[in-house]
């Protein structure tokens, strides 16, 4: 099971849509951070698998196996996934304090509440 | 490197975007200017030691693609590389010094944005090879002056100061502007080589054109450079912060008047050969360059006498010694205008920076409160001296020997046509040492703490201030040396390149758009008789190559009126202190007893000091001093004249409106009244039906869609991923399975 | 079909990703949610080392359990008085939608994935020391994104300071009054001529 790719797909499809979840319906704007970064997780874990069961070295194996011996294999996911904890991170950051600004004008951060940019 | 030149010009406009960007703390815009405009003084210094003995550098591209492609570019030749020299570090000067004169002014990084945009705007007019860019660069040179002028806008003075500069210098553009379009109908182009190149001593049509256009050319010039009639601007002008004054309105942008008729001279000389009659007045070029240039010269140099501001007398004096370059220029000695140039940024910005160094140590502008400095300042009066006598010529220094220079021009045009050029060149050469000598003893003479205003505050300037002022008195100390008639270095930087015009003994040949015989017509202008007369007089010289008759005249003016100006000032401040003392124990008045007080503004005088009000009793009488001290009534005759006749024909273009025109409208009107209410029956129910019917439909829809916009992210997301399931379903469904 | 260890721990990881995560989108205690949101990134730490990928999943535990899970918990913190009773309010909005945009989406994906046929993981690890070869390679190859990562943390750090911060009013010194006096002459009253 674990030798397989498609369960960890449907993992990462589960965690995608719960975190999708959290997004569309929390009220209050942490918690709608929160189901973001579900989905990010979800997105990390698809390119890791991806990486494993793929790659490395993309055309150049058959059954994920070396043509021949001598190559350098690319872990093009893993550079992906640092990438992505790195955006993640900062969109945290940036997201919280856009939050805590939005809480020092409006004194609340349900994102109900905040629709001044509406008709 | 020369290829890549023009950055000199841009790198300092970087300054706007950052300093504007955001309101930096303090010394940090100025450390962003200073980076700046350093590397576009290294660059200039680099390119003046490469392109020594080169021939010109030039490089341009097409602007506007046409049937006649308008081109700019820019070039590197001699005189550019001068400009650029003297441009960059009278900049960097400045700015240094105004770390010290700005400190603490909330808009510190606003001053140094436009600091950057002047310096990046003159720098652009200085290396452009055409009078297309050099003109954008001139406009922007005169809207840069104008927020530096205003940059204390919430002092009314100021912002009606920098309307009136603005205003006088656009009015003197649109003179340039008309001298350009000429030119460039004549010639197709506005290169200063093609320009040049095309000229011809034998096309009659080409002369008068070219004498136009530079008569344009010229009013241009006497905007942006002060001289009369418009120069009313200039003193105003001293409401900006006082680095501005040394670097625009001394050193700078009032020489740009001087470089545009400088670098056009060609014309002006080809211009000069026809002679225009208006009102039975033969005028050509350059006549009225020299003209209007010993006007200014002599009215502004009386002025400076009468005036007690400190900056308004350098304001007046820099009139005067524009008007000395302009003469210079207006008599063929052109090479020797453009050293007075040089000369006078030198001594001019250390005299301006010195008066701002004064300023910043008193708090006060009026002459009448200081006295006594030199104690409490000594680093900023050994520069001004030095500064002071530059400007006065004293010889050997700077002033002297571009000053000797201009005289000789006019000494040489004397054989050919009006010798009179000479003497009021003198004379202004006097009153020039008699009114410095006036602001000495004024600001600096007398006893160690005898400012005549107790309550100031004195003290010497932060090394900011005066290390720039000791920077300036270096070359106003030596800078002459380049300029000594047997050995001038000066003249032959200039004309290297060009042809070898008066240069050593070779005969004087003759450029290509002259000829013998155009020379030789009715209405050509002395001047250029005497630009490419022969030699004469050789063997009669002074050591230097100096003229005995110029420079012994020129020199005994200056120093006879060092002289008579001390005695008689020094004599009239102690009699006027030994009154205020008596005046003073006579009324008991024990703080003015030694101080020869003279109160705040205008209180009235109990005391000595009220001579300072009219100085030069037993000189001259007191309707000439009022007329002095009210510049001639210049401003008030432009008051009654331009802007009061403004007024009565606008009067009158309303009086004509209103019962002539509009009556002849409203006729035109009442028949399409007429016609209009056939239209409306047509109009009110058939066009607007579709009308409003359209708008109706937009009006609903519109009212009913903005719904959708809740203002709320998450209803926004709702739909975004229902669209991209939609797409993924399509997707799906479409390929076939394996 | 036999259960190795791999697989015994590949359930248990999923287990432990997957609850954690649906109630962190359930709980109306954000406190909770937040704790179970580090739970669950550990879970996904650890599905990161059965798929060879142990400097992700350190990383994983670096970033998100340490560093976000902790600022969202200091977020919530700084926003949310407990007490307040528009905590005890609805805690969803549209939760039809919601529901049914995420079961389509999970439905489609799910779709997607069994539609294909995947190779299955080869035996022996590709790369022994992947944290060596990677390192390498981000250095190499994936330079130009680890470079823009590092300019992307700088401008959202400067960027956080700058929203979190309080502008500061400016000071005109004394000596200037006389220039920049008139904006304090325009706030006082002066007789309504403007009125």
């Amino acid at each position: 099971m674990s030798g397989h790719l498609a369960p960890y797909l449907i993992i990462s499809a589960g965690l995608f849509s719960l975190g999708l979840f959290g997004a569309l319906t929390r009220r209050n704007a942490v918690a709608v951070l929160m189901g973001i970064e579900l989905m990010l997780n979800a997105a990390n874990l698809n390119l890791i698998a991806f990486n494993r069961f793929l790659g490395p070295g993309g055309a150049s194996t058959v059954n994920g196996m070396p043509v021949d011996g001598s190559f350098t294999p690319l872990l093009a996911g893993h550079a992906f996934a640092v990438v992505v904890i790195t955006i993640a991170a900062a969109e945290a950051a940036v997201g919280l304090a856009i939050i805590l600004t939005i809480y020092k004008n409006a004194r609340t951060i349900n994102v109900d509440e905040i629709n001044w940019m509406r008709w | 490197m020369l290829e890549y030149s023009y950055w000199i010009a841009i790198l300092p406009a970087l300054a706007l975007p950052i300093n504007l960007g955001r309101k930096w703390k303090e010394p940090l815009p100025a450390l962003i200017g200073l980076l700046l405009i350093g590397i576009a003084w290294a660059w200039s210094v680099a390119i003046f030691a490469t392109t020594l003995h080169a021939a010109p550098y030039s490089a341009s591209a097409v602007w506007a693609p046409a049937a006649i492609p308008l081109k700019i570019g820019f070039q590197i030749d001699h005189l550019t590389t001068l400009m650029l020299l003297v441009v960059t570090t009278v900049s960097l000067l400045v700015q240094l010094y105004s770390i010290g004169y700005m400190h603490g002014d909330p808009e510190f990084n606003r001053f140094y944005a436009f600091l950057g945009l002047f310096t990046a705007a003159m720098l652009g007019l200085v290396i452009s090879d055409n009078w297309m860019l050099l003109m954008i660069a001139w406009e922007l040179v005169g809207v840069s002056s104008y927020l530096l002028i205003g940059f204390w806008y919430r002092k009314p003075s100021a912002m009606r100061a920098a309307k009136k500069a603005f205003v006088v210098t656009r009015l003197a553009d649109l003179g340039m502007l008309v001298g350009v379009l000429i030119l460039w109908n004549t010639f197709h182009t506005l290169n200063f080589a093609e320009v040049r190149a095309q000229l011809d001593p034998a096309n009659a049509a080409m002369i008068a054109a070219c004498g136009a256009a530079a008569i344009g050319l010229f009013i241009g010039a006497a905007g942006k450079s002060a001289q009369f009639p418009l120069h009313v601007w200039l003193p105003d002008a001293m409401e900006g912060p006082t680095p501005v004054s040394a670097l625009i309105h001394a050193a700078t942008m009032v020489a740009a008047g001087v470089y545009l008729v400088g670098r056009s001279f060609f014309l002006f000389e080809y211009g000069s050969l026809h002679t225009f009659h208006v009102l039975g007045i033969g005028i050509t070029a350059l006549g009225l360059v020299r003209f209007l240039g010993v006007i200014t010269l002599f009215m502004a140099a009386t002025i400076a006498m009468a005036q007690n501001d400190i900056k308004k007398v350098l304001a007046y004096s820099t009139v005067s010694q524009l008007g000395y370059m302009m003469m210079g220029i207006g008599v063929g000695a052109w090479v020797a205008g453009l050293f007075h140039l040089m000369t006078h940024a030198c001594f001019k910005a250390l005299l301006f920076l010195g008066s701002g160094s004064v300023i910043h140590g008193t708090g006060t502008q009026d002459m009448r409160e200081m006295g006594g400095l030199r104690k409490t300042m000594p680093k900023t009066w050994i520069t001004y001296v030095i500064g002071y006598l530059a400007l006065a010529g004293f010889p050997l220094f700077a002033g002297f020997w571009s000053k000797d220079a201009i005289l000789d021009g006019a000494h040489v045009i004397g054989k050919f046509g009006p010798a009179w050029y000479l003497w009021v060149g003198v004379g202004s050469a006097f009153l020039t040492a008699f009114y410095m000598t006036r602001q000495m003893v004024m600001v600096f003479g007398g006893p160690k703490d005898g400012a005549r205003n107790p309550s100031l505050h004195v003290h010497e300037s932060p090394w900011t201030m005066w290390l720039p002022l000791a920077a300036l008195a270096v070359p106003s100390l030596l800078i002459g040396f380049v300029g000594m008639p047997s050995h001038n270095l000066f003249r032959d930087y200039l004309s290297e390149p060009a042809a070898q015009v008066r240069a050593g003994s070779e005969p004087a040949a003759l450029p290509a758009y002259l000829s013998e015989e155009a020379l030789q017509q009715p209405g050509v202008d002395p001047a250029v008789k005497a630009i490419h007369a022969e030699e004469a007089e050789a063997g009669t010289l002074l050591p230097g190559g100096l003229n005995p008759t110029v420079t012994t005249s020129a020199t005994a003016a200056g120093l006879l009126g060092l002289l008579l100006g001390w005695f008689y000032f020094e004599a009239a401040r102690k009699r006027s202190a030994v009154m205020a003392k008596d005046t003073a124990q006579r009324l008991g008045l024990a703080h003015a007893a030694h101080a020869g007080a003279h109160g705040h503004g205008d209180a009235p005088a109990v005391d000595g000091a009220g001579f300072w009000n009219e100085p030069l009793p037993g000189l001259i009488s007191r309707p000439v001093f009022r007329f002095l001290e009210d510049k001639w009534y210049i401003d008030e005759f432009y008051m009654a004249t331009l802007v009061k006749g403004t007024f009565i024909v606008s009067a009158i273009c309303a009086w004509f409106d209103r019962n002539v025109i509009d009556r002849i409208v409203n006729g035109v009107g009442g028949l399409g009244l007429v016609l209009a209410q056939v239209g409306r029956g047509l109009d009110r129910y058939v066009v607007d039906g579709i009308v409003n019917g359209l708008g109706a439909v937009a009006d609903r829809s519109g009212r009913w869609l903005r719904q959708l916009q809740t203002g709320r992210v998450q209803n926004y997301a709702v739909v975004l991923y229902l669209g991209a399931l939609l797409l993924v379903m399509a997707g799906l469904y479409k390929i076939p399975h394996h | 079909m036999t259960f190795t260890s791999h697989d015994i721990a590949f359930v248990g990881l999923a287990l432990l990703t997957l609850a954690p995560a649906a109630l962190v989108v359930t709980l109306r205690n954000l406190i909770h949610a937040a704790l179970l949101l580090g739970c669950s990134f550990v879970g996904v730490a650890g599905l990161y080392l059965l798929l060879n990928a142990e400097f992700i999943a350190a990383a994983q535990v670096l970033v998100y359990v340490g560093a976000i899970t902790v600022l969202i918990l200091f977020a919530i913190m700084l926003t949310q008085k407990l007490a307040d009773n528009r905590f005890a309010g609805a805690a969803y909005n549209q939760l039809g939608w919601g529901l049914f945009v995420a079961a389509m989406v999970f439905l489609s994906l799910g779709k997607l994935i069994a539609s294909q046929t995947w190779p299955a993981m080869y035996d022996a690890a590709p790369v022994a020391d992947t944290t060596r070869v990677l390192g390498v390679q981000l250095l190499t190859t994936y330079i130009v994104p680890f470079e823009v990562s590092s300019v992307l943390l700088l401008v959202a750090l400067v960027a956080a300071i700058v929203l979190a911060r309080d502008e500061e009013p400016v000071s005109v010194p004394a000596h200037l009054n006389e220039i920049y006096d008139d904006e304090s002459a325009d706030q006082t009253p002066t007789g309504g001529a403007n009125a």
